[in-house]
């Protein structure tokens, strides 16, 4: 069998498809698996395993060719016709697009294969999936963040699926290392101090919006000076911040705990990271390509989550690490908007102490979510939120710190597992059956959640929730039933009008109850939809429907299986991490 | 040859032409001039397909021209539009590899001309990359950047040949709906299409142009 990968988008998304790379090999051990990524990471090749080719799509070219004046016409259409001919020549049997943009959709639309999952436009322009998951990623757009599922997980999802047991090594160490990164690797060690710990930090991100400011950075390390005596801190960066890395390390170097400390400048390639990562004892960094390939190795990361830094959709994904955010009321801000506040907020609402808090908590050992941890941490509460990264259900899923049990947290948490199975149900892996053990993993997540409240709490909060779904399960009934009737005449511009009409006031209604409002956002979609032909437009309005339904036949299954759990079974002590 | 046009030497000792008083190549050492130029173009004609073309912008003195069909073996075919140099390209007789040929053009004489030769429809019938020789441009920049025009297809009377000559859009896109003499993009040309283009793989190929330069 032959398969071709694409993702042409940039570091961080490439090592996101690497667990779904694992399990193809997994899977086919025998096939020939080709990866498609842009020209420029290429210097990712020598760090991506798992594959048999990594192949290069010279995105860069193309472009210069179309928009410089100079150049012919045709130049970038002759040299991306040759690029597919040259992957049609290969004869793929199953091709899949991680990539979900319009360009590549059109691209792997042209690509001939028998089977092809991911965003691929046919020569009309509709689009297919192949997949429940890459359907769920184009819907995700649309989701609360709380609620969304890491990018990582949803290609796995696509690849694998997540009705079975996840196994925690699965994992682990992803990335391969070089002879070239070993080299520079070792070059650094060699500075390193020999009996203590070593600590990675990545000051720069590719937005300013998402740096923590190189001032708070000398503040941690100050702070963990006086707590590990013979610190190794490695500066890492890019050759093009080579002034900024020396000017920190001088910095310092200049003060009084710096004599007991081993402070590097570790300006490498990807590959010469990678394994530096390795050999390290913990990362404290924003959201960068850094984090990325952190996730996909072993090293404890503690991420810095500001600007528009998303959480749940591209958080760190290993079980263990610790995103932090802040608690300001912008976060996290849209990609390309500009900062509006009078100073960077988010920044500094994440005070060193925290971070540092956290380092030296995270080095004791993966479970951040034991009694003693939090009950320590929880005079930052006010300030910042914290999330640690638990994988009990499958997904990875940032747990905070400091949730309360509320309806809306309650809610916030079901309906994530209730999305991830409808996902499942749709792709034919989940049935019945899996309720039982879909049941106890969610009973494990709510314990790490709500460590600190009753079984008889619990059970309360829970038994509440359901009432509250019985309700919206009779709106959703009421509108469905109109929808049916209206079936045979969709085309009456008066009858559609009233369906439309009751779908506000459904989603009005579902508005008024914090723990149903994530069902109003899949009615606003097809309220604000004024461009589709009344057909299309009914059609999803009725796939909605029956998604929210199918939910909330979960979420009621899930709550009253939950309430049956024995809670007190579930111990913080049995919390496991990598490292 | 004509007055215009002179041979003098170069500091290095090659032989190069002045035309009109203004030298068509380095006149200190033509030949390292020559390697520096295709140094920077050389991204360009790295790893073509053997039925790529290479066209390039000015003759100057040739030495651009001796590096490059040493070192690229597609067809090459140099364009100038320089009369004088037209009068004297006896200079240039039995200088290139069989894979070189020259191509002196009147510019005056319209595009309809220009693309009736079969050598240039036969040419931008392939892939082709189109090279600049800057000097050559100091001495002719408006003929060569005329001749330019024509071969990138970038306005409506030269993107209406090139497309003649591509056969497998010649029935796909209607260039009368292209008002004015305007150079296209690839957005400008996303108009041009026809209805019964729409599933083609050419239209899909350009729809990923256009992705590109959204």
């Amino acid at each position: 069998m032959r398969i071709l990968v694409v993702n042409l988008l940039r570091i961080g998304d490439i090592i996101s498809t690497l667990p779904a790379l694992k399990k193809f090999r997994l899977d086919h051990p025998t096939a020939q698996i080709d990866l498609l990524i842009n020209s420029s990471f290429a210097h990712m090749v020598g760090v991506i395993g798992y594959v048999d080719r990594v192949l290069l799509f010279d995105r860069d070219t193309i472009q210069k060719s179309l928009i410089d004046a100079d150049r012919p016409l045709f130049e970038g259409y002759d040299l991306l016709k040759e690029t597919v001919d040259g992957l049609n020549e290969q004869g793929y049997d199953r091709v899949i697009n991680f990539t979900h943009n319009r360009l590549s959709g059109w691209l792997c639309g042209l690509i001939q294969a028998g089977d092809k999952h991911g965003l691929v436009f046919d020569g009309t322009g509709a689009v297919s999936f192949g997949d429940p998951w890459f359907r769920f990623l184009n819907a995700q757009v649309d989701i609360d963040s709380g609620h969304a599922i890491n990018h990582a997980d949803i290609f796995l999802g696509a690849a694998a699926g997540w009705s079975a047991e996840p196994s925690q090594t699965f994992f682990d160490s992803l990335l391969s290392e070089t002879d070239r990164g070993r080299a520079e690797c070792e070059t650094l060690l060699r500075g390193a101090l020999s009996d203590g710990p070593r600590m990675v930090l990545q000051l720069s991100t590719s937005d300013q919006k998402k740096e923590w400011g190189d001032d708070r950075f000398k503040a941690l390390v100050h702070r963990l000076s006086g707590h590990f005596p013979r610190l190794t801190v490695f500066v890492l960066g890019a050759p093009n911040e080579v002034k900024r890395i020396r000017m920190f390390c001088e910095d310092l170097h200049a003060t009084d705990s710096a004599h007991e400390m081993a402070i590097i400048p570790a300006v490498v390639s990807l590959e010469g990271a990678v394994s530096l990562l390795e050999e390290s004892d913990i990362l404290v960094t924003g959201d960068t390509s850094i984090k990325h390939l952190a996730a996909a190795a072993s090293i404890p990361v503690i991420e810095l989550s500001l600007g528009s830094a998303d959480v749940f959709r591209t958080g760190s994904w290993k079980v263990g690490d610790v995103i932090v955010s802040s608690k300001e009321p912008c976060a996290p801000c849209g990609h390309s908007e500009l900062c509006h506040r009078a100073s960077h907020l988010c920044a500094e609402g994440l005070p060193a102490e925290l971070i540092s808090e956290l380092v030296i908590r995270r080095m004791q050992g993966p479970q951040l979510l034991a009694r003693e941890h939090r009950e320590a941490l929880r005079r930052f509460a006010r300030l910042a939120e914290v999330h640690v990264v638990d994988r009990s259900e499958g997904p990875a899923h940032p747990l905070p710190l400091f949730a309360e049990l509320t309806d809306v947290n309650l809610a916030s948490l079901l309906e994530r597992t209730a999305r991830c199975i409808s996902v499942e149900m749709q792709s034919g892996r989940f049935n019945e059956f899996n309720f039982g053990s879909a049941i106890r993993r969610a009973a494990i997540v709510l314990r790490k959640q709500f460590f600190d409240e009753s079984e008889t709490d619990l059970r309360h909060i829970l038994s509440m929730h359901e009432r509250e779904l019985r309700h919206a399960e009779g709106l959703l009934q009421s509108l469905r039933l109109q929808i049916a009737r209206v079936k045979e005449n969709y085309q009456d511009p008066g009858q559609l009008k009233d369906v439309i009409r009751s779908c506000i006031s459904t989603q009005k209604r579902l508005r008024q109850s914090a723990v149903l409002s994530f069902a109003s956002e899949a009615l606003a979609a097809v309220v604000e939809d004024d461009r589709s032909a009344p057909f299309t437009r009914l059609r999803k309005m009725i796939d909605a429907i029956e998604e929210l339904e199918r939910r909330q036949m979960i979420v009621v299954k899930l709550c009253r299986g939950l309430e049956t759990q024995t809670f007190d079974s579930f111990e913080s002590e049995k919390f496991e991490g990598n490292k | 040859m004509e007055h215009q046009v002179q041979i003098h030497q170069a500091k290095s000792g090659l032989p190069l032409l002045i035309v009109r008083g203004c030298a068509t190549a380095s006149s200190v050492d033509p030949l390292a001039e020559a390697e520096r130029w295709f140094k920077l173009i050389e991204p360009q004609v790295r790893d073509l397909p053997e039925t790529a073309r290479v066209g390039v912008l000015g003759l100057g003195s040739g030495y651009h021209l001796d590096v490059l069909s040493r070192e690229v073996k597609n067809q090459i075919i140099a364009f100038d539009s320089d009369p004088a140099l037209a009068a004297a390209s006896d200079w240039f007789a039995h200088r290139f590899p069989a894979h070189v040929s020259l191509k002196f053009v009147d510019v005056e004489a319209g595009v309809a001309s220009f693309f009736s030769a079969d050598d240039v429809r036969t040419f931008i019938s392939n892939r082709i990359v189109l090279l600049r020789h800057k000097p050559s441009f100091l001495r002719d920049q408006r003929g060569l950047t005329t001749v330019g025009n024509w071969l990138t297809g970038r306005d409506r009377l030269s993107l209406n040949t090139h497309l003649q000559c591509r056969a497998e859009f010649s029935s796909l896109v209607d260039c009368d709906r292209q008002s004015g003499e305007w150079l296209l993009s690839v957005k400008d040309l996303s108009r041009l299409w026809k209805v019964e283009a729409e599933v083609s793989e050419q239209r899909r190929l350009f729809r990923i142009l256009e992705e590109l330069v959204r």
